[in-house]
C-alpha cells in the first residue's frame, strides 16, 4: 500500500513538475526517428543543440514498421504525440497533399538550393517542400574485385542483366561458401519490392498504367520476375525469400557475396577491402535501375510547438549539421548523413574517407521519381499513393513465393494482379 | 430490500467498468466494420474520417471474404494452433513423467526447462529464425556445412568409400520460405511453451495417488499400462486447462509470423487485420469481427470441454 501511494504520489509530481517546466517557457520536442544508424547519431549530435538552444529534446526511437504504423495513425488521427516525424519518401508528398505535415520554408542560409534536385523533387507536392531530407539513398551494385578477377569477369557501369547474371554465375562457387548474387528476397513493400521494382523499371515495365489499373500480368513484369527468380534462385544463397538489408549484409561481412545489389548506404558499413561500385544494371529505360529513398523530417499540422520544430529541422538539415557530425570526436567524416547536399560531396575531408562517393552521388542523380509515359505515378521502387504499401505488401508475398518455387512466375503474378486489382477498385480508383 | 442488493450495488462500478472496457472497443469496432473508413485517401477524401454518411452495409465483410488470404488464413491458425497443441501437450506429458521420480540435480534440471517461457516471443523468434534455422550462418547451416564436409572425407576411405560414394550432399532448409514457415513457427512457439504444460502435469503429478499405483503393480500392470490407465486420466483436468489457455494465446500469434515470413505462406486472423491497418479501417475491422466470432466458436467447444472434465 505504502509502494501504491508512492507512486501515485511521484506520478502527480511529475505531471505537476512537466507543467511548471511548460510554464516556465522551456521548450520540449518529441521526435520519432527510425533506427538506424544515421539518427541515433543525431542523439547525440543534438547535446550541443540543446545546450545552446535550452530546447528539451525527447527521442522516440522505433522499427521502420512500427514507426510508420504509429506515426500513420497518430497523424490521421490527429494524435498530437509528436512535434517532429521522420517520413520517407513514399508519404511524404501524399501526407502533404493531405495537409497532416505542414510546409518548410526556410531561411537564406539554409541554401535550400544546395539540395539534391532529386531529393527535393520528391519530397515537394506541387512544388512545396514539406519534408526535409536528413540523408538520402540509392542503390547501386557492390561486388568483390578480389572474386571477379579471379573469375575473369567484369561488371560495368549500367551493365546489361544477362552480363551480370553471367558474373554471377562464374563467382558463384556455394561449396566454399560464396553465392554469386545477394539481393532481397523478404517480402515487404519497402524490402523485395524496393529491389524487385527497379528491376522491373529496367525491363520497361511499371505498377499501373495510365488509369492506375495495376499492370502486374505484363510482359515486362513476367520477363522481369522470371529474371529476378532465376538469378536469385541459381546463383544466391540459400534462405534469400528471409534476407533483407542487415541480412545481406551480415552475409556480404563474412564474405559469402560475390556481389550486392543495394542502397548505396550499406557501402559505409563494409568491412572488405576489396569491395568496388558500378551504376545499376540497366537496359536503358529513363526511369533508370536506381531507387531513390530518403528519410526526412517533417512537422505534423497542430503541434503546438511548431516554430520550436521548424528550428531544430533546420539546424538537423543544414550543412552546419554536416560539420558537426564531421567534427564530432565520436563520430567522424565516415559517418556523416549522405545523399542530402551537393555541398556535402565537395568536402576534401568526407571525399578522403568516403570511396563510394562519387558513385553514390551519380546514382541518386540519374533516380528520376517524376511521372512519365511509362508511369502515371510519383516514385521509382514505389508509387506514391496512399494504397501503395497495401498493394507492394500484398504482390511481395506472392513474389517471395514464386523465389521459393511454392508457384511458378505465372501464378504469382496472376495473384499479385488480382490482389492489387481488388485493393485498388475498394480504393475508388475505377 | 433483500440481503442481494448490498453487494450488488457495491458490485456495480466494477461491473460497469468492465462493461464500458469490453463494449466502447467492440461497439467501435462494429462501427467501423459497417462504414468506409482508410486512413489516407486522395481519390475519395470523404472517406478519410468516420461517419454516418458512408455507410456501406456488409460491403466490407464481403471484401474481406473475397480478399486473397481470408480462408487461408483461418484455416492456416487452426492448423497452427492444432499443432501446438499436439507438440506441447505431448512433449509435456513425457518430460513431465520423466522429472517426477527424484534424481540428482533435479532442481536444476527443472529451472533449466522452465527457463524458455520467460523469454519473450519476438526474443524467442528471432533467437531461432536467425541463430539456429538460418540455413548459411545459422546453427542447421553451420551443422548441415559439416555433416557435408565430413562425409566428403569419408568417401576417400579405401571401402568405407564407396558406401558413403551413393550418400546425397545435403542441402539446408530455409525455414523463411512460403512451404516453411508455418513450420519454423510451430517449432519455436511448441519449444516456448511446452515448459507451460510441464509445468502444470508437474504439479498434478505430484497429487498422483501412489497407492494405487503400488496396487496396479502388485496385479502386475506394466509401467505403460500403468500410465494410459491411471496417470493420464489423472492428468484429464490439466490438460483441458493447458488446451484451453493455449489456445487463447495462440489465436493471436502475432510476432513469431510478422518475424519469420512476414505472412509469406504463414497467416492467422491477427495478421490480416495487421495487414489492413496500413490504411482500410473498415476492412480491419471486419475482420476484427470475424475473429471474433471464430475465438467464441472455439470458446464454446472448450468451455464445454473443461466444464465436463470438471464435472467428473
Amino acid at each position: 500500500m505504502t509502494s501504491l501511494r508512492n507512486t501515485a504520489l511521484g506520478l502527480a509530481m511529475g505531471i505537476a513538475s512537466a507543467s511548471v517546466a511548460a510554464a516556465d517557457g522551456h521548450t520540449e520536442l518529441t521526435i520519432a526517428i527510425v533506427n538506424n544508424g544515421h539518427m541515433i547519431n543525431m542523439q547525440k549530435v543534438a547535446e550541443a543543440y540543446t545546450a545552446d538552444t535550452g530546447v528539451a529534446l525527447n527521442w522516440v526511437s522505433l522499427e521502420e514498421g512500427v514507426l510508420r504504423e504509429q506515426v500513420t495513425s497518430d497523424t490521421a488521427t490527429g494524435g498530437g504525440q509528436y512535434d517532429i516525424i521522420n517520413i520517407g519518401m513514399q508519404e511524404a508528398p501524399i501526407w502533404g497533399a493531405a495537409g497532416w505535415i505542414e510546409p518548410l520554408e526556410f531561411g537564406a542560409e539554409y541554401d535550400v538550393d544546395d539540395m539534391l534536385p532529386a531529393m527535393r523533387n520528391g519530397l515537394s507536392h506541387e512544388g512545396t517542400l514539406y519534408a526535409a531530407p536528413f540523408y538520402g539513398e540509392s542503390s547501386m551494385v557492390m561486388y568483390r574485385k578480389d572474386l571477379t578477377e579471379a573469375a575473369g569477369v567484369t561488371i560495368a557501369d549500367n551493365d546489361s542483366w544477362d552480363n551480370v547474371k553471367a558474373a554471377a554465375a562464374a563467382m558463384h562457387d556455394p561449396d566454399n561458401g560464396v553465392y554469386g548474387a545477394c539481393l532481397r528476397g523478404k517480402p515487404g513493400w519497402g524490402d523485395n519490392m524496393a529491389f524487385v521494382t527497379t528491376v522491373v523499371n529496367s525491363f520497361g515495365g511499371a505498377w499501373f498504367d495510365a488509369d492506375m489499373r495495376p499492370a502486374l500480368e505484363s510482359d515486362e513484369w513476367k520477363a522481369a520476375i522470371n529474371f529476378y527468380v532465376d538469378l536469385l534462385g541459381n546463383y544466391g544463397p540459400p534462405g534469400s525469400e528471409g534476407n533483407s538489408f542487415n541480412e545481406i549484409l551480415a552475409l556480404y561481412n563474412e564474405d559469402k557475396c560475390g556481389m550486392w545489389i543495394d542502397a548505396t548506404i550499406a557501402a559505409s558499413f563494409l568491412e572488405n577491402d576489396n569491395v568496388a561500385y558500378a551504376q545499376s544494371p540497366n537496359a536503358g529505360n529513363p526511369v533508370g535501375a536506381n531507387w531513390l529513398w530518403a528519410w526526412a523530417m517533417a512537422v505534423p499540422t497542430g503541434s503546438p510547438n511548431s516554430e520550436a520544430a521548424h528550428d531544430f529541422i533546420e539546424w538537423a538539415t543544414s550543412k552546419a549539421y554536416i560539420q558537426a557530425v564531421g567534427n564530432h570526436p565520436d563520430f567522424g567524416w565516415g559517418s556523416v548523413p549522405t545523399g542530402t547536399r551537393a555541398s556535402t560531396y565537395a568536402i576534401p575531408e568526407f571525399q578522403a574517407v568516403a570511396k563510394f562517393a562519387a558513385a553514390e552521388m551519380a546514382a541518386i542523380e540519374s533516380a528520376a521519381p517524376a511521372a512519365t509515359d511509362i508511369k502515371p505515378y510519383v516514385g521509382v521502387q514505389f508509387a506514391a499513393i496512399p494504397e501503395f504499401p497495401e498493394v507492394g505488401s500484398a504482390v511481395a508475398q506472392e513474389i517471395a513465393a514464386a523465389l521459393s518455387g511454392a508457384k511458378s512466375v505465372d501464378e504469382a503474378l496472376a495473384a499479385s494482379q488480382a490482389a492489387a486489382d481488388a485493393i485498388m477498385s475498394e480504393a475508388g480508383y475505377y | 430490500m433483500s440481503n442481494r442488493t448490498l453487494p450488488r450495488i457495491l458490485q456495480t462500478p466494477a461491473v460497469i467498468l468492465l462493461l464500458i472496457w469490453m463494449l466502447v472497443p467492440l461497439s467501435m469496432t462494429l462501427y467501423f466494420s459497417f462504414i468506409r473508413y482508410v486512413l489516407n485517401s486522395s481519390i475519395r477524401p470523404e472517406w478519410m474520417s468516420p461517419s454516418l454518411s458512408n455507410w456501406r452495409g456488409f460491403g466490407n465483410y464481403k471484401y474481406v471474404l473475397d480478399a486473397k488470404d481470408f480462408w487461408f488464413a483461418i484455416q492456416n491458425s487452426v492448423f497452427i494452433v492444432t499443432s501446438i497443441l499436439v507438440l506441447t501437450v505431448v512433449l509435456g506429458l513425457g518430460i513431465a513423467v520423466l522429472i517426477n521420480k527424484s534424481f540428482p540435480g533435479r532442481g536444476i534440471v527443472r529451472v533449466l526447462l522452465i527457463s524458455p517461457f520467460f523469454v519473450m516471443p519476438a526474443v524467442n523468434a528471432v533467437l531461432w529464425i536467425n541463430m539456429i534455422l538460418d540455413p548459411v550462418l545459422g546453427l542447421q547451416g553451420i551443422a548441415v556445412g559439416s555433416i557435408n564436409d565430413m562425409i566428403d572425407g569419408l568417401r576417400d576411405f579405401p571401402v568405407l568409400g564407396v558406401f558413403f560414394n551413393l550418400w546425397p550432399t545435403f542441402e539446408p532448409i530455409s525455414f523463411r520460405a512460403t512451404q516453411t514457415s508455418a513450420y519454423a513457427v510451430i517449432m519455436m512457439v511448441a519449444w516456448q511453451w511446452t515448459p507451460f504444460a510441464v509445468l502444470i502435469f508437474m504439479t498434478s503429478l505430484q497429487s498422483e495417488d501412489e497407492s494405487q499405483k503400488e496396487a496396479a503393480t502388485l496385479d502386475g500392470a506394466s509401467p505403460w499400462s500403468q500410465f494410459i490407465n491411471l496417470t493420464v486420466p489423472h492428468l484429464a483436468r490439466p490438460i483441458a486447462i493447458v488446451v484451453m489457455i493455449q489456445s487463447i494465446f495462440h489465436l493471436s500469434l502475432y510476432a513469431e509470423i510478422e518475424i519469420v515470413s512476414r505472412g509469406s505462406g504463414n497467416k492467422n486472423l491477427p495478421y490480416l487485420i495487421g495487414e489492413f491497418t496500413n490504411n482500410n479501417i473498415g476492412a480491419a475491422s471486419a475482420t476484427g469481427i470475424f475473429a471474433v466470432i471464430l475465438a467464441n466458436i472455439i470458446a464454446i467447444f472448450l468451455l464445454r470441454m473443461v466444464g465436463k472434465s470438471l464435472m467428473d
